[in-house]
């Protein structure tokens, strides 16, 4: 036999397959079956939301609040909780809580509902409110969230992230940590049509404090639509308040006014329809003047605001 | 600012795998040039795995050569096999990994081989193994040392 010294021609050991193709598959494959699981265990929380007794809730909550930073109750909080708690009817679902609103010293603007019944509140959040309507809103928005246990909906599809993450990567990877926790953090918010359902639910049991705080508020948006910085208050109310209460209220109005029923004890100041005329004329002037350039969401809320302030003054 | 501080996990991440798709990539393209070019030049040294050879001359010398390596993977690589890890499959991106480890202890082999000035390598074997604090314990794969060795011979001129 004879040796003959060459070096093959291609290396067949190796895929040519490049490595940002081969990525670009498997990421897509990932996020499709996540996305499917996910939604699958999203639906079956939802499910078994009604049946979780509120002493479990109750519990759950408890393991929340250890994990927020320097939260302590706060008594002046709880108390004008309470105070919307005794407008509510006899059938309320809320009834079967015991409320306590908790005080958190992080510097965001934000208020979350945790599991149990407990609401807490950022200081970010308190040195915003101008009011106590403000605050009562906040308040009502939260309890609109217990009403419809969205808490236990997200902490549901929470738990279904950390079980996908778990058994594709394993219990102590980074990989799962960090998926999990990328996750976990988007799902921690609710979605759209919850905080609009909260508002609404806000809107139904106490119309008075939600009309004043969402007028004095538009006011606020307006004027100071230009200078919105991320995380203020404006924007808290941009995501939260302005979509269903300008829809909600405006609709509510024009199909005959507010419902009857005993005005709220928080309510201190209120707007004279000759004062809101001179306000809303101000604010519009200070409007027009500004150099900002509308995105579709915003223009469509500005050309939104005639009809209602019309409605309102009606 | 805020958006980085709340997603820094998830930023280190993506930059780690960036810095581990472009080094990585430097440094296999790097690494297969200097192994093809070193190949061309040792392509006349032959090397078998049979135990002997079909020259009859007399053997004047024999002894044991061996070439051995480790190599690393990059964070790109790690990621595209832990993913492949979910759907099966081959794990291309470890193929290369391997290849490279392969053809660089034989090559170092050889080098070592004429070194000594044998004519052949006979009886070549390899070995792999994986290396890293924690391989065998979380069934993960840091880097792979490959190990090739044989005899070389040396044969009496006449």
């Amino acid at each position: 036999m004879k040796f003959t010294a060459r070096l093959p021609q291609e290396n067949h050991n190796v895929s040519s397959t490049h490595p940002l193709i081969e990525l670009a598959w498997l990421l897509g494959g990932l996020v499709f079956v996540v996305g499917l699981v996910f939604l699958v265990l999203g639906l079956l929380a939802d499910l078994a939301v009604s049946r979780i007794p509120v002493s479990l809730e109750k519990r759950l909550g408890d393991i929340g609040l250890g994990s927020m930073p320097a939260s302590e109750e706060n008594g002046d909080l709880t108390r004008r909780l309470e105070e919307l708690l005794v407008c509510l009817p006899d059938d309320s679902p809320l009834h079967q809580y015991t409320f306590h609103v908790y005080l958190s010293g992080q510097s965001e603007v934000n208020a979350v509902a945790l599991p149990g019944g407990v609401i807490v509140v950022y200081r970010g959040l308190l040195k915003e409110v101008e009011s106590e309507n403000e605050l009562a809103m906040v308040l009502a928005h939260e309890l609109g969230h217990f009403a419809h246990r969205d808490h236990l909906r997200g902490l549901g599809r929470g738990l279904g992230v950390v079980f996908i993450s778990t058994v594709l990567f394993g219990q102590d990877s980074s990989t799962s940590d960090l998926v999990a926790k990328t996750l976990l953090s988007y799902q921690s918010g609710y979605s759209k049509e919850q905080e609009e359902a909260a508002d609404q639910f806000g809107l139904e049991c106490w119309p008075d404090v939600m009309v004043m705080w969402g007028a004095r508020r538009i006011s606020l948006f307006v004027s100071s639509v230009s200078r919105a910085r991320a995380g203020s208050l404006t924007c808290w109310l941009r995501t939260r308040i302005l979509r269903s209460v300008l829809t909600g209220l405006t609709l509510r109005y024009a199909a005959g006014g507010m419902r009857s029923g005993q005005p709220s004890p928080l309510i201190r100041c209120s707007l004279t329809t000759r004062r809101l005329k001179r306000w809303w004329a101000a604010e519009l002037s200070d409007y027009k003047k500004s150099r900002f350039q509308m995105t579709a969401d915003r223009c469509g809320t500005v050309f939104f605001l005639p009809a209602f302030f019309a409605s309102v003054l009606r | 600012m805020d958006f980085i501080l709340q997603n820094l996990d998830l930023i280190v991440f993506l930059l780690l795998v960036a810095i581990g798709y472009c080094a990585g990539s430097f440094a296999e393209k790097r690494h297969y040039r200097s192994i093809r070019r070193r190949e061309q030049e040792l392509v006349h040294l032959p090397v078998v795995t049979a135990a002997g050879w079909g020259d009859q001359r007399e053997v004047g010398e024999a002894g044991l050569v061996y070439g051995s390596v480790v190599i690393s993977i990059d964070y790109f690589k790690r990621l595209l096999a832990i993913l492949r890890n979910i759907f099966g499959g081959r794990v291309k991106s470890y193929e290369s990994l391997v290849d490279r480890a392969r053809r660089e202890a034989v090559l170092r082999m050889k080098e070592q081989a004429q070194k000594k000035g044998a004519d052949i390598v006979i009886n070549m074997r390899m070995e792999t193994s994986m290396i890293s604090g924690r391989a065998n314990r979380k069934r993960k794969v840091g880097s792979i040392e490959v190990i090739a060795y044989g005899t070389a011979l040396k044969q009496r001129n006449g």
